[in-house]
């Protein structure tokens, strides 16, 4: 079978996490219409409160990764409350907006090196024991697994509640139209906080994926966020479907990308991919 | 704009030019005229900051432990972020306001930048760097086991083991190419063949796909060329790939704080930070050193001892300083007995060693 | 002394970036996160033929000009199509293409080795390895670039910009073609910036591509919005507090890794304080 199964495995592993930062990028994005690079750092904070609860107080870790899903929602809604929600009565621009999330950004990780140092960490022992399956001779880990099962229970739970909630109705009313949804008596920012509490909690969580797959450090959150938009663009910004679908093509892209050119221009071929798609497809897969 | 805030913002403007030429223009006679100042320049702050710590530390231990001299030895030490305008303005500063005589750089970023300077200026310049750019010009120096001699002994040793077959993984990073130009220049005479060699960014955290592609290689062992935190990632992807091939490296499985992913395998050091070097160390810091502290003690010894060789009352100048440190052999310093090579490169010996039981151990040479 | 030429040389250099940086985002409207390519394009250009041929210093910032031109054209036409957050993350990812080219093409640049012992430039007799001389030299460049800047801002064809920025559509009626507009003024402004990258390399003498990367751009995308957008001297007074910030930090002293971080801290704070009460920047004429 030689290196394809392995190859596909990859694809299918990045993709899923790309998907989890697109559905939630998505979703705060058709929302508020501005690019919140403050996005990803909330998978810093959802690993780091993780490894605080578990590691230094000692809790339970199915109790920690609760607790710090949880926590990096309020972080969310608290930097919408403070920060974005004071900017959106000024009746700033898309852009003060976007200058205002860049200093957000900045803010947070430098607080989570302060408190942890910028050093790596990982949420699982040093040494793995981690179970190992095989499919058609490529390999999986158990975490792999759990976010692969994430992804799609995510994107399952995020069409249930966008289609079939009155919530949903309500989300999807300001997406369409802000003003018109204001009009008709929804009280958009109280909406817009509960949104960014869910989006945040669930990069949060892709945080805390990350950080058993791999590690955890203050300035994971940018390149994650950054493959995050890039699938949602791809895909096509606004749409769960076309938001999955464009960050398993990413997936894809990439890692068969780096299979008959050399590996460090895996970052060029993802922003390759998006300015091939800006020019001709410029409304993603999905169009709206 | 308001004509009030065009004052507040003069006031600032004016208040920090005034700060800045203060200290630009400060009278320092205060300082006895033999007092030699060794400007350090590392990355104090950001991600790579436990380094520049390690220096800092390595270099206050030998000058605590001087001794003593009939000069003076002061030491200021300047951030750069590893960024080529910082480097510059940490050596300007270093010269104008601290007016130094010597200059002891941390990679090949900030020795590059620094080297003109120093060569301007005749500042005797010491860069912690594989890149013998650095040693260009009369008053610059290298100490760092030169690649040629790192993969020297590696090779050497994968002849011993009877190793042929060689895959590479290596970080886009200066050190690393260096490395590895130089390996590949010396494996032509021999029968040892790179059957693989993955290439990776810094920052990069999933290499399942480099590992795949090299997973039918044929390598009989590893050779890995990464920092933390990649190195680590990588090991433990490796594994979890089911690769158990051996690995081997050059310099990197000591810094790392895991060195239990590194259990029984061998790997080319630069030569042992003598016991004494490493115990002072432990003992002031509570750590293991890290990469470059034992270059840079030796450093500041050696700028030490050549300024004290230096005959007569005055103040030693910069030619006399590098006349002396290019007669000097056979140098007991942290990384073994060194000696100064025409080139100004300081030729330290590199050595085969092993993770055993979490802690390194050479094996003889 | 020294330190202070050294200081008024980065200071020039960057006051030429922020001043033909303005000239897209400030006057234009449009948030361009790339110039630091067409710097670091304009660097590689001198560095390369100034160490790998006989070529003198002015034919090679001619060169590293034509070259920047060809390609800021190239990306020019293709930025047409965007406009507010979508232009900046076309512009984003550009900037991370060029930056891995610089790292990976690696006989042309030498990679992250980078390209040591660039030479100063020489002329009438006048050695400008003398910082003295290169900062009259500098200076000189940046004079041009400013009056050049300023005659484009108050002439007919920087009232059109200046429409553009308050209303494309409705400029567009009166049958200005907006686009060539926007295409002409990014190629100026990213040949000024080739320029800068030209002196900084040949000041230096040593560059490599961490001094070009997606940070940098941001850090001269910092200099004129906290300077000012649409006001050329603000770019300058950005400029000036950015570079000499630092390094007044040298002398209240630091050390330890906290400080750094707590200044990233202050940075995001100022940062989001300015877009909530001064979102036009010091001396600004214009609001994102």
């Amino acid at each position: 079978m030689g290196i394809l199964p392995q190859l596909i495995l990859n694809s299918i592993i990045a993709g899923a996490i790309y998907t989890l930062v697109a559905l939630s990028f998505n979703l705060i994005y058709s929302t508020t219409k501005f690019f919140n690079l403050a996005h990803g750092v909330m998978a810093a904070i959802g690993g780091y409160a993780v490894f605080y609860f578990s590691k230094t107080l000692g809790l339970d870790i199915h109790i920690a990764i609760v607790l710090g899903v949880i926590l990096t929602g309020f972080v969310g809604f608290g930097v919408d409350k403070f920060i974005y929600l004071q900017l959106r009565k000024r009746k700033a621009s898309n852009m003060v907006l976007l200058v205002a999330s860049l200093g957000v950004m900045t803010a947070l990780q430098a607080i989570i090196a302060i408190l942890f140092s910028s050093r790596f960490k990982t949420l699982s022992g040093n040494i793995d024991t981690q179970k190992i399956f095989t499919i058609l001779g490529g390999v999986i880990t158990q975490t792999q697994l759990v976010i692969l099962l994430s992804a799609v229970l995510i994107m399952a739970g995020f069409v249930i509640f966008l289609y079939k909630t009155q919530f949903g109705k309500t989300v999807r009313a300001i997406s369409d139209d802000e003003e018109v949804a204001r009009i008709i008596g929804i009280n958009t920012n109280k909406i817009i906080g509960y949104i960014f509490f869910i989006g945040s909690a669930v990069t949060g969580f892709t945080g805390i994926l990350i950080g058993f797959d791999v590690g955890i450090e203050p300035t994971m959150g940018l390149s994650l966020l950054l493959k995050g938009v890039i699938a949602s663009i791809v895909g096509g910004v606004g749409n769960i479907y076309g938001g999955v679908l464009g960050a398993f093509l990413l997936g894809f892209v990439e890692n068969f990308g780096i299979w008959k050119i050399s590996g460090e221009w895996k970052d060029a071929i993802a922003f390759a991919l998006l300015i091939v798609f800006l020019i001709f497809r410029p409304r993603g897969i999905m169009n709206k | 704009m308001k004509q009030s805030t065009k004052w507040i913002i003069g006031v600032i403007v004016a208040v920090a030019v005034v700060a800045i030429g203060y200290f630009v223009l400060k009278d320092s006679s205060d300082i006895s005229a033999k007092t030699i100042k060794i400007g350090v320049i590392a990355p104090m702050t950001g991600d790579l900051a436990f380094m520049g710590e390690g220096i800092r530390d390595a270099i206050l231990i030998a000058k605590e432990n001087m001794g003593n001299t009939k000069n003076r030895y002061e030491v200021i030490f300047e951030d750069d972020q590893l960024d080529a305008k910082m480097s510059a303005s940490a050596a300007n500063k270093l010269l104008s306001v601290d007016k130094v005589d010597a200059f002891v750089t941390f990679s090949s970023v900030t020795g590059n930048v620094v080297a003109p300077i120093a060569e301007q200026n005749k500042a005797v310049h010491f860069g912690i760097a594989s890149d013998s750019n650095v040693a260009k010009g009369k008053y610059n120096f290298i100490h760092w086991t030169p690649p040629s001699e790192e993969n020297k002994v590696l090779i050497a040793e994968l002849q011993r083991r009877g190793i042929r077959k060689l895959g590479i993984f290596k970080g886009n990073a200066p050190g690393a190419i260096a490395v590895i130009d130089d390996l590949k220049e010396q494996l032509k005479d021999t029968n040892i063949e790179v059957v693989t060699e993955q290439v990776f960014n810094s920052g990069e955290k999933d290499f399942r796909t480099i590992i795949a592609k090299s997973k039918d290689s044929g390598s009989e062992i590893y050779l890995l060329l990464a920092f933390s935190p990649e190195l680590e990632i990588l090991v433990k992807q490796m594994r979890e790939t089911g690769i158990t091939t051996p690995i081997t490296s050059i310099e990197n499985f000591e810094m790392s704080e895991q060195l239990d992913l590194f259990e029984g395998e061998w790997y080319v050091n630069s030569a042992d930070p003598t016991a004494d070097f490493i115990n002072k160390f432990n003992t002031k810091t509570d750590k293991s050193p890290t990469l470059g502290a034992a270059n840079a003690y030796d450093i500041f010894n050696l700028i030490v001892a050549a300024n004290e060789k230096v005959e007569g009352t005055s103040k030693p100048t910069s030619d006399q300083v590098v006349t002396e440190l290019m007669k000097i052999t056979n140098f007991s310093g942290a990384l073994g007995n060194l000696s100064v090579n025409e080139d100004g490169i300081i030729v330290s010996k590199a050595a085969v060693r092993i993770i055993k039981d979490g802690k390194p151990v050479t094996v003889g040479n | 002394m020294e330190y202070l030429i050294h200081l008024a040389i980065l200071f020039v250099i960057y006051a030429t970036l922020g001043v033909s940086l303005n000239l897209v985002v400030g006057y234009t409207g449009l948030l361009s996160v790339t110039h630091a390519a067409f710097y670091g394009i304009g660097a590689y250009t001198t560095a390369i033929f100034l160490t790998k041929s006989g070529v003198g210093f002015f034919s090679s910032l001619v060169s590293g000009i034509v070259i920047v031109v060809v390609i800021s054209f190239l990306v020019g036409v293709v930025l047409s199509k965007f406009k507010g957050d979508y232009y900046a993350l076309v512009t984003f990812g550009f900037n991370a293409i060029i930056f891995a080219v610089f790292l990976n093409w690696q006989n042309l640049t030498n990679g992250s080795l980078g390209v040591p012992g660039i030479s100063r430039p020489e002329l009438f007799g006048i050695n400008f390895a003398n910082n003295f001389n290169f900062l009259i030299l500098a200076l000189i460049f940046f004079v041009l670039v400013y009056f050049a800047s300023r005659f484009i801002v108050n002439s007919s064809f920087g009232r059109v910009l200046k429409a553009i920025r308050e209303d494309e559509t409705a400029i567009a009626v009166f049958g200005y073609k907006t686009l060539s507009f926007k295409l002409v003024v990014f190629i100026i402004s990213a040949a000024m910036a080739a320029v800068a990258g030209s002196l900084f390399a040949s000041y230096i003498t040593f560059i490599d591509p961490s001094s070009f990367q997606l940070t940098e751009s941001m850090f001269i995308l910092a200099i004129i919005i906290l300077g000012g957008l649409g006001n050329l001297r603000g770019s300058i007074l950005g400029a000036l507090f950015l570079i000499l910030l630092p390094e007044i930090l040298r002398f209240v002293g630091f050390s330890s890794d906290i400080d750094a971080q707590m200044r990233q801290v202050v940075y995001g704070i100022i940062l989001i304080l300015l877009m909530l009460y001064r979102p036009q920047g010091l001396i600004g004429e214009y609001k994102l």
